[in-house]
């Protein structure tokens, strides 16, 4: 029948616990750094001692910018920014997306249809263009920037959503519950969100990712937070300038932003079994 | 009193073709009766209507002589369950034995007391630790007994099983086929069974009714059905059945 | 000699556990035989390996010689060769086993072209006479239509047009009637057995459908978790079979068949 060799699952899902584990370990180095700023920071963000952009050394562990601000304080207050864009963005993208998918998946016939080509308009939109609209018409805020990622987001999960629900209803098991006499509401509760839930999880997780890169090309174009409360996008813009005398500047802020997007991916590849119970528990 | 029955039963989608058409069907209480037809027949579509998951466009469908209303729904799904021929898509893989066939006990709101889950089980021939498992840790047979313990957990007086064989291989189809009756003698349980599988039918139903194209072509008792078919759709479905050699 | 030779056949998959052990058979020229088994038997596979097709990740050893081709230890090149020309299948679900985006005629048209060289009116004609051998009457129409447009029973005769159309030496059907309404079942079962009679095809018939297999198959083997159990005449294996596990196999048929008493039927149950 449609059995699987066993073996190639499991080799993939070997490899998938290798992703979980560096993917965990680069999310958790930063967001225990944002953590840590809360309390503690080795400058002040407006505080320009230290001379215009000095080389690392002196207590400047990454040097200074060209108005002598703390690199590395800098560093740690744009990841601020990061989290709260990604989990913000997924926020307002997971609860709109998923609930709006709910609503598509269920509409019958000729609502369903109408569902599907909004959707597929706002998604044609690059998410990115839509955030630059937003902002550029609401002015340049965290929070406009976040709502704007969030609602571009939205559309996609709520996609998914649609998808994945239709599939899950089709299956006999809800109609065994209806049969069971279990409600509507239950039926949703019990059988539809377990079942789409890793599928929806994974994505939002890759989504945020996504928001944190838009966050930052936002930023990148002078559409995010100004400094000493930059993001990494606007220290990097920052940096342009200076790029060959302090490359510093520009790589530091660059690397963050890398290794928490492909530390938010490789977690989210990997939380793929998780969820699974035909994963977790194997003969 | 017929338990359930279908009074000049019709449906068709809107603005399309009809699916079924004056369908008057009964099933009487201990007399197990078989819905036989080919894909396209409608057998499904009839299934639903009868358990109240879809309306007849024309046609009412009673249960106990009364009409089958929103408001008797309740009632009828305790004395009525189903199974499904996919018992890879009739569990959810997200939930254990146990809660799966509690399901009806909880959406009937009769409480899932262990020791009903236990005796279902035990009647399905399943042991009781199977409970904390999940369903893709049991074979396709173990999993239809699965299915037939939720079905069964309420103690309904009548079973609508769609197809519940034709996934099965040949000696767990014997298998399950013995599990029903068994259940139609201990526990009082009336099938309406749909299937293309007249060997299944003549073993498991005491009445046959031969679906065509939404129509009834052909029912009465099973030994005369099989016996002495009227309906030449009901010879030619006869005559295709390969049968053993000598 | 034999067409097909399998010897000591096993199959393992990546970590090693055996699906398939120690599996030998052979299929003469024009000989019909079932492999009868029930799903994880080991049927498929064998099947599949004896034409060169395991899926990825599985591994055979053994003998398995197609017209003299080892069909395990010879190059691909050479394997695709003899597969397209002395073999080829039909499986159980002419849904997937027919590309969605082709139209039935360009299908069979495949192979013809492929292997027979055939072009333009020459062609036509035969995708059009392969049609008609499977009793596909409107053939203008079906050459034309994509397989989501055709019943189960027309993409299935599509299936065993295309398998046909050059003349295999072997045809291996894997239980090519399963997914099929009882009445389209006979009917490819009719039309199954006239070809191969018509053409002195061999043909090797896989299924867990005991009445199925008598009905084509002449010798058959059965098995059981990799092992074949008992082989003999199909007559025999049903008459008198003496491994457990077949009497428990023939015992479920004559079930159903004893249940449906002489009702209609070409023969009786006991």
């Amino acid at each position: 029948m449609s059995r699987r060799p066993a073996a190639p699952g499991r080799v993939v899902s070997r490899r998938r616990s290798l992703h979980l584990m560096i993917g965990l370990t680069l999310v958790g180095i930063l967001a225990a750094a944002v953590i840590v700023s809360f309390f503690w920071l080795p400058f002040k963000p407006d505080d320009t001692s230290g001379g215009r952009l000095a080389p690392p050394g002196g207590g400047h562990l990454l040097g200074t910018d060209k108005l002598g601000r703390d690199l590395f304080t800098q560093l740690l207050i744009g990841g601020r920014i990061a989290f709260a864009t990604g989990l913000g963005a997924v926020a307002v993208g997971g609860v709109l997306g998923v609930t709006g998918g709910l609503l598509a998946g269920f509409a019958t016939r000729w609502l369903d249809d109408a569902a599907a080509v909004a959707l597929d308009i706002l998604i044609a939109f690059p998410t990115l263009l839509l955030a630059i609209l937003i902002v550029a018409g609401a002015g340049a805020s965290l929070g406009t920037a976040i709502l704007a990622i969030g609602l571009g987001m939205a559309a996609v999960v709520a996609r998914l959503t649609r998808v994945l629900v239709k599939q899950v209803l089709a299956r006999d098991y809800i109609t065994a519950a209806r049969v069971a006499g279990v409600s509507w509401p239950r039926i949703v509760g019990t059988h539809v969100l377990p079942n789409i839930a890793p599928v929806v999880l994974v994505n939002l997780a890759l989504q945020a990712g996504l928001a944190v890169l838009a966050e930052a090309s936002l930023s990148y174009l002078g559409l995010g937070t100004p400094p000493p409360n930059a993001s990494w996008g606007r220290l990097l813009f920052e940096a342009q300038a200076t790029v060959l005398t302090s490359p510093l500047a520009a790589l530091a802020p660059g690397i963050a932003l890398v290794a928490l997007v492909i530390g938010v991916n490789l977690t989210a590849d990997g939380l793929r079994d998780l969820a699974d119970p035909t994963r977790r528990r194997s003969r | 009193m017929t338990l359930l029955e279908a009074d000049h039963v019709g449906f068709a989608y809107r603005g399309g073709k009809p699916v079924l058409e004056d369908v008057s069907l009964a099933v009487e209480p201990g007399r197990n009766v078989a819905l036989v037809g080919e894909s396209g027949a409608g057998k499904t579509t009839l299934l639903r209507l009868l358990l109240g998951l879809a309306r007849p466009t024309s046609g009412v469908v009673k249960f106990d002589g009364q009409p089958l209303t929103r408001g008797r729904l309740r009632d009828y799904r305790r004395a009525a369950q189903a199974v499904f021929q996919d018992p890879y898509s009739s569990l959810d893989p997200r939930h254990t034995v146990g809660r799966i066939v509690a399901e009806p006990l909880r959406g009937l709101g009769l409480g899932a007391d262990p020791a009903r889950i236990a005796d279902a089980l035990d009647a399905v021939g399943l042991p009781a630790d199977a409970a904390s498992r999940y369903p893709h840790e049991f074979s396709g047979g173990q999993r239809q007994r699965i299915a037939i313990a939720r079905a069964v957990v309420c103690h309904p007086r009548l079973l609508l099983a769609d197809e519940p064989v034709s996934a099965l291989d040949l000696t767990t189809r014997v298998r399950i086929v013995d599990l029903l009756s068994s259940l139609n003698v201990e526990r009082n349980l009336t099938i309406l069974l749909v299937s293309h599988d007249l060997g299944v039918v003549a073993s498991l139903c005491q009445q046959t009714a031969v679906l065509e194209r939404g129509r009834l072509v052909e029912q009465g008792d099973t030994a005369s059905v099989l016996g002495a078919p009227s309906h030449p759709y009901t010879r030619k479905l006869l005559a295709s059945v390969p049968r053993l050699p000598g | 000699m034999s067409l097909l030779t399998v010897e000591g056949l096993s199959i393992r998959n990546s970590s090693g556990a055996a699906l398939v052990s120690d599996v030998s058979f052979a299929v003469a020229p024009g000989d019909r035989t079932g492999l009868i088994g029930e799903s994880g038997s080991g049927k498929s596979l064998s099947a599949l390996a004896s034409v060169g097709l395991l899926p990825p990740g599985l591994t055979a050893t053994g003998s398995v010689r197609l017209d003299g081709v080892d069909m395990i230890g010879a190059p691909e090149r050479r394997r695709t060769g003899v597969r397209g020309r002395v073999a080829s299948v039909v499986f159980q679900e002419p849904l997937t086993a027919l590309d969605p985006l082709m139209t039935a005629g360009r299908q069979i048209a495949g192979p013809l072209r492929r292997f027979q060289g055939l072009k333009g009116e020459a062609l036509r004609t035969a995708v059009r006479v392969a049609l008609e051998e499977v009793r596909l009457t409107d053939t203008e129409r079906i050459g034309k239509a994509y397989p989501h447009q055709l019943s189960g029973g027309q993409r299935q005769r599509v299936a065993i047009a295309m398998a046909l159309a050059c003349r295999p030496r072997l045809l291996i059907a894997d239980e090519p009637t399963t997914a099929l309404d009882v009445t389209v079942q006979a009917e490819i079962l009719d039309l199954l057995d006239r070809l191969v009679d018509t053409h002195g095809t061999a043909l090797l018939f896989i299924t867990h459908d005991l009445p199925v297999v008598a009905k084509v198959a002449r010798g058959a083997h059965v098995m059981r978790m990799g092992r074949i159990v008992e082989s003999g005449p199909i007559i025999d294996l049903i008459a008198r079979p003496s491994d457990p596990y077949t009497q428990t196999l023939v015992e479920s048929a004559r079930r159903f068949d004893a249940a449906l008493g002489g009702a209609e039927g070409d023969s009786s149950g006991s």
